[in-house]
């Protein structure tokens, strides 16, 4: 009977982190778009310990294009923007620093955002889905009403009334994130709860946030993670544009964001100094859409 | 009896476009002497039969193995088939005798079935045959006779009530003019659960009529 | 059409091989399929899930998709052969000569459009009638198919009528080009048992006046017994056996056929005929096939020819076509269960023990929520969908009761009430002494640890997130009924109590087959050792051989375990074997209650006499009374007055007046004695007095 040979033994942890990664290798695009994060993230990685050179040192004359010395060339201030530039991603990707002091939490502005909005709308979402009635009703009008304000006037408010900071960014990505989250976590948990294992954990008497959260939760991980990876492109976007604002993230440290802030009123001397930290949000935008896309491909393919 | 009762429905049909020679292989695997051309929505377009197959050798131009075989393998069903004016066809509803009559005045062995130009079935001599066989009741057992009647009224109902009296069941019937002798009419009854000479008894007891065949048919 | 006229087969398949290409390679889902059917015959293909039926189907009308191709074989369609056929060909046979009905006829409707445009399109389009010549005809075509008001449904949409009606258009559309096959796939499984009864009377019906060719694919052997005329018989991918229908069922040559027929729920005039046996081990998927006999692993009378050669079909002297080596040799008459799939001893159960629950005047009514402007301002009159209405039972411990009805008839609301998914409008319940009509979250624990319940569909009845072993042990944790050091040995005792062995621990469900995934489903319930299991159809999504077994089982651990069960089933076949007592639900009214054996023989409701002659027995030689109902159920909303089955009831006109009581009171319960209770105008006597439905022949 050749049928029965199913498995031999329970898998090791380790191959059961290995069968969930290689999926990501089952699709091309998922590939290129790690391929691309990836990158970005050892550029972080070592601007920590090492960049060309310092990247605040306006020790350079202004305004160069790309040389021996500066790969990319200098700002108007005669900074070597490939050292900003790598710092800048850090930042986003790898470090939060805390108002007041010199400590960083591990984990950009843009990761902590996004876990931000991933939990707070899951929570919110997945209590509208299931429980229906009166919570689905409150949440999701306050939630609509946030989402009808455009995102800048919503993070010009908190930061207005919170001040500059990354704590803060990290906030008010939180808050314009939420909505969409919840959004999908209900419609999500819509459709879950009809399933016949939901009225089992019912017939048990299980509790609502047991089921909420360990019987809906786990399959609806899925799509909410691919969202997630979205969304982090999202945030990049929303730093760049707070910086390009002038109330991103603080100086003296550079962000993309204020990159292209700073440079775009020198644009018709430094076309460059535009350009390089602006194809820098494209491309890891595209590559977190990219590996999000792909993932979601592999992942929904089972999903019933 | 209606041509809709005997008819075989659902036959086999072609496109105009199938050649000919396809058409005469369906024919041989199945069986079959006669085949619809139709198009779209199963409309009537011509009718192929044995004969129309027949390609006369004028049209062959020349007797090359080759040239044979490619004007052959050219030539498609419309091109052979019977049609318009030539095609005669029938409605469902038309009566077995009527068919019979057009078959018989036409020459031809097979009539299409139309319904607004659909074909829904085709009758052919066989068909017609078959029919004729059972109407006689033919292909069951019990006795066969023929009684000649003079041609007025009464005669029929004479037959049948004798045989009915005796608890037989008559199954089949059938009459005609007797040959060359339109005074007389043939009668022609199968009867069952009665034996050859009980009927003849029977039949011969009737007055005015004459037994002029009876048999037994196992 | 006179029978010495032979005309040439209208669908003629010879060793038709179907292979799918997929990543590395390509399956052959389909091996070796041959039969034949002639002008007005009808032709049933049996087979369980996976055996390809419907890939034999899609093979002969060209829909197998980009990666499916006939590999081998010859598809003869009047003659002409079908494989290769492309392009304006195909459509033409497609459109003019062929046609197919689907299991749902929401797949052959399009939701968006009236069924009288989608009706005349096919005669519009390939026939190029104007368009009020096509309506006529469609309307006369609707009235060949006994739909009623055909003038009117011809404007409605196909969301405006039931299943059965929709189902009868798809048929009428199906037959209007005057086809010269029709294909059936599965057409009534998703009707009603009155409703299909209905519907196959009409494609038998339908049969005689059009001499169409009809290729029925089911897996449910009954309704083949009904319809056709000829059977073949399919297993994983192979046909096994093929034959006139009276040859097959009486004397089924191939060991699948006859495992297949003793696992057959039937309803024979006693109940040892109703015993299942199930067909041991599985199908083997398609790309895993066993070497010689496709059969051998499951076989009861393997040898070693079987293993290593694979056996020809051939023709056996009295005309049935067989796949095995050893056919003549066997005779099922002889077979004897062996241990593992013997079904346990049916005991009698006492029914006037102790009951553990008692339902008294139960109604449960929803509310309905109107569109108005009035209903959202509370201004309007309340209504309800009244889904039960007053069910009174008692169950004493250890027995079974199976409640037994059509769709809407509020069997399932009624085990979501007595669970506390839903909360009970009105009158009483009481289980194990405590009242039970509040919400399971108002109930205590240990109450709630008592009742349980086993879900129908087996593929949502697990969180796909969690494996086995978790799952069966979270109603153990949760309750405390095992320390957490025993749990793994307790779960596998149950597992293998359920016949899973210790390896399926750590499954997910995506690895298991439906059968696997129910009896999983059923450990789960057990794991808290309820004293009663409320089972909500558990089987009716399985195969025959996987129901047979799951039934056996739940009989097994009705013994082992000492428990209670109520069983849900929309099949009186099914519960009949196993059941103690069986209650017959109509429009949320119990109809009719008692003793298992008591229902299936007079004195019947008329409700469930007529739910007795329909359901399509597996056997062509029974004789089984002719009863059909009029009309749809009505609407539970608006219920009938007075007795609620009033509308339908074939017995009305032997009251008098035209039963214009049933119309104004409501019925009295008549005591049939032993419990046995019929709620019903009509006196005992008369209710005694009907001949029962099914008789074998020469009784």
């Amino acid at each position: 009977m050749a049928v029965q040979s199913m498995t031999k033994s329970p898998p090791t942890r380790l191959q059961k982190i290995w069968n969930s990664v290689s999926i990501i290798f089952d699709s091309r695009v998922a590939t290129v778009g790690m391929g691309i994060v990836l990158f970005w993230l050892l550029v972080a990685f070592v601007s920590l310990f090492w960049t060309p050179f310092d990247p605040n040192a306006t020790s350079f004359t202004q305004n160069l294009g790309p040389n021996a010395t500066n790969l990319l060339g200098t700002d108007h201030l005669g900074r070597d923007i490939l050292s900003r530039l790598m710092q800048g991603t850090q930042v986003i990707l790898l470090k939060t620093r805390l108002p007041g002091t010199d400590i960083s939490l591990p984990g950009g502005v843009a990761i902590w955002g996004v876990f931000g909005s991933l939990t707070f709308g899951s929570v919110l979402g997945l209590n509208a889905g299931y429980r229906g009635g009166w919570y689905d009703q409150i949440i999701m009008q306050v939630l609509d009403a946030l989402i009808a304000f455009p995102r800048i006037v919503l993070y010009l408010v908190v930061i207005a009334a919170l001040g500059q900071g990354d704590l803060v960014v990290i906030l008010a990505i939180t808050i314009t994130g939420a909505p969409g989250v919840a959004r999908l976590a209900r419609s999500l948990a819509l459709d879950i709860k009809t399933r016949d294992y939901i009225r089992a954990a019912e017939t048990r008497g299980e509790n609502v946030w047991y089921i909420m959260f360990n019987e809906i939760l786990p399959n609806a991980r899925g799509p909410l993670l691919v969202d997630g990876m979205l969304r982090v492109g999202y945030a990049i976007f929303a730093i760049g544009t707070l910086g390009f604002l002038g109330i991103g993230l603080p100086p003296p440290d550079p962000d993309w964001g204020n990159m292209v802030n700073e440079a775009r009123r020198n644009i018709f001397a430094n076309q460059l100094a535009v350009i390089w930290p602006a194809v820098s949000i494209a491309s890891l935008v595209i590559g977190l859409n990219l590996f999000a896309d792909g993932l979601r491909e592999e992942l929904t393919r089972y999903q019933k | 009896m209606l041509v809709k009762d005997c008819m075989t429905r659902h036959p086999i049909m072609i496109s105009p476009e199938t050649p000919a020679v396809k058409a005469q292989n369906l024919m041989i695997e199945n069986k079959v002497r006669h085949l619809p051309v139709v198009g779209d929505g199963k409309r009537i377009v011509g009718l192929i039969t044995r004969d129309t197959l027949m390609v006369p050798p004028s049209d062959l131009g020349s007797l090359n193995v080759w040239e044979i075989s490619r004007i052959l393998s050219d030539i498609k069903a419309k091109d052979v088939m019977v049609k318009d004016k030539a095609l005669i066809t029938i409605d469902p509803n038309a009566t077995l005798e009527s068919a019979a009559e057009l078959m018989i005045e036409k020459k031809v062995g097979c009539l299409p079935v139309l319904e607004d130009q659909v074909v829904v079935g085709i009758i052919t001599e066989v068909d017609m045959l078959a029919k004729l066989s059972e109407l006689l009741g033919g292909g069951a057992e019990g006795v066969r006779a023929t009684i000649r009647v003079p041609n007025i009224v009464g005669e029929y109902a004479k037959i049948f009530s004798a045989v009915s009296a005796h608890d037989w069941g008559i199954y089949a019937s059938g009459g005609a003019v007797t040959p060359k002798d339109p005074d007389h009419w043939d009668i022609v009854i199968k009867v069952r659960r009665a034996s050859k000479d009980e009927l003849l008894k029977v039949l011969q007891d009737i007055e005015g009529q004459e037994v002029i065949d009876i048999r037994t048919i196992p | 059409m006179s029978d010495l006229v032979k005309a040439p087969p209208v669908l003629k398949l010879e060793d038709v091989a179907v292979a799918y290409k997929v990543r590395g390679g390509e399956i052959e889902a389909v091996q070796n399929v041959s039969f034949e059917i002639n002008r007005g015959e009808t032709h049933g293909i049996v087979g369980e899930s996976g055996c390809g039926k419907s890939t034999v189907a899609w093979a002969i009308v060209n829909f197998l998709g980009a990666n499916g191709y006939v590999k081998r074989g010859s598809i003869k369609f009047q003659g002409q052969e079908l494989v290769g056929v492309t392009g304006e060909e195909l459509r033409r046979l497609r459109g003019d000569q062929i046609a197919m009905v689907y299991q749902d006829p929401m797949q052959a409707l399009n939701p968006s459009m009236r069924l009288g445009d989608q009706m005349s399109e096919v005669l519009t389009v390939h026939r190029g009638m104007d368009q009020d010549e096509a309506e006529e005809r469609c309307i006369e075509m609707l009235e060949r198919v006994y739909m009623p008001d055909a003038a009117n449904v011809m404007k409605r949409y196909p969301h405006q009528i039931s299943g059965g009606q929709q189902q009868r258009v798809v048929i009428a559309t199906a037959l209007l080009n005057n086809p010269a096959l029709l294909i059936m796939d599965e057409p009534t499984t998703a009707l009603d048992v009155t409703v299909e009864a209905a519907v196959l009377d009409l494609i038998a019906e339908l049969r005689r006046d059009f001499d169409t060719a009809i290729m029925y694919i089911t897996h449910n052997l009954g309704v083949v017994a009904r319809v056709s005329t000829r059977v073949g018989v399919m297993y994983a991918g192979e046909m096994v056996e093929r034959g006139t229908v009276e040859q097959i069922y009486a004397r089924p040559q191939h060991p699948y056929t006859q495992g297949l027929l003793r696992c057959v729920p039937k309803l024979g005039s006693d109940k040892a005929s109703s015993l299942l046996y199930p067909i041991r081990g599985r199908v083997p998927p398609p790309n895993n096939r066993p070497h010689g006999c496709i059969y051998a692993p499951r076989c009861d009378y393997v040898e070693d020819r079987c293993r290593n050669e694979p056996p020809k079909l051939r023709k056996l002297p009295n005309g049935i076509w067989v796949r095995c080596h050893f056919a003549e040799e066997i005779n099922p008459d002889e077979w004897q269960p062996s241990e593992d799939i013997a079904p346990p001893e049916v005991g009698v159960a006492d029914l006037t023990s102790e009951p553990i629950l008692v339902v008294d005047d139960l109604k449960k009514y929803y509310e309905v929520q109107g569109t108005e402007l009035k209903d959202v301002l509370g201004l309007s009159e309340k209504r309800y969908v009244k889904a039960v209405e007053n069910a009174s039972f008692k169950i004493p411990r250890g027995t079974t009761l199976g409640v037994v009805g059509e769709s809407g008839c509020g069997k399932s609301t009624l085990i979501k009430t007595l669970i506390g998914l839903e909360e009970t409008t009105d009158g009483d319940a009481k289980f194990l002494g405590f009242d039970i009509t509040d919400r399971i979250t108002e109930r205590e624990k240990s109450l709630i640890q008592e009742l349980q319940m086993v879900f129908q569909n087996p593929d949502s009845t697990m969180n796909p997130s969690y494996t086995v072993g978790q799952q069966i042990s979270r109603p153990m944790r949760l309750f405390g009924t095992v320390p957490k050091d025993k749990l793994r040995e307790e779960v596998i005792r149950l597992l293998n109590s359920m016949r899973l062995g210790e390896n399926y621990y750590d499954r997910l469900p995506r690895q298991l087959s439906g059968g696997e995934k129910q009896r999983v489903g059923i450990a789960r319930a057990l794991a808290s050792h309820p004293d009663l299991v409320l089972c909500d159809e558990p089987v009716s999504a399985l195969d025959v051989s996987v129901q047979a077994a799951i039934l056996n089982l739940l009989l097994e651990i009705q013994q082992e375990f000492d428990t209670t069960l109520v069983f849900i089933a929309h099949d009186l076949s099914v519960v009949r074997f196993f059941s103690d007592q069986v209650a017959v639900m109509y429009l949320g009214q119990v109809m009719e209650i008692g003793p298992a054996e008591a229902i299936y023989t007079p004195p019947y409701h008329p409700y469930s006499e007529a739910l007795l002659s329909a359901v399509p027995i597996p056997d062509p030689t029974a004789k089984q009374k002719h009863i059909r109902l009029e009309g749809n159920v009505p609407s539970a909303i608006d219920p009938p007055s007075g007795c609620r089955f009033h509308t339908r009831c074939p017995r009305r006109s032997l009251l008098p007046d035209d039963g214009q009581i049933c119309v104004t009171d409501t019925p009295p319960w008549r005591e049939a004695g032993d419990g046995h209770r019929i709620y019903c105008h009509l006196p005992l006597e008369t209710l005694r007095s009907f001949d029962p439905v099914i008789s074998q022949e020469g009784s």
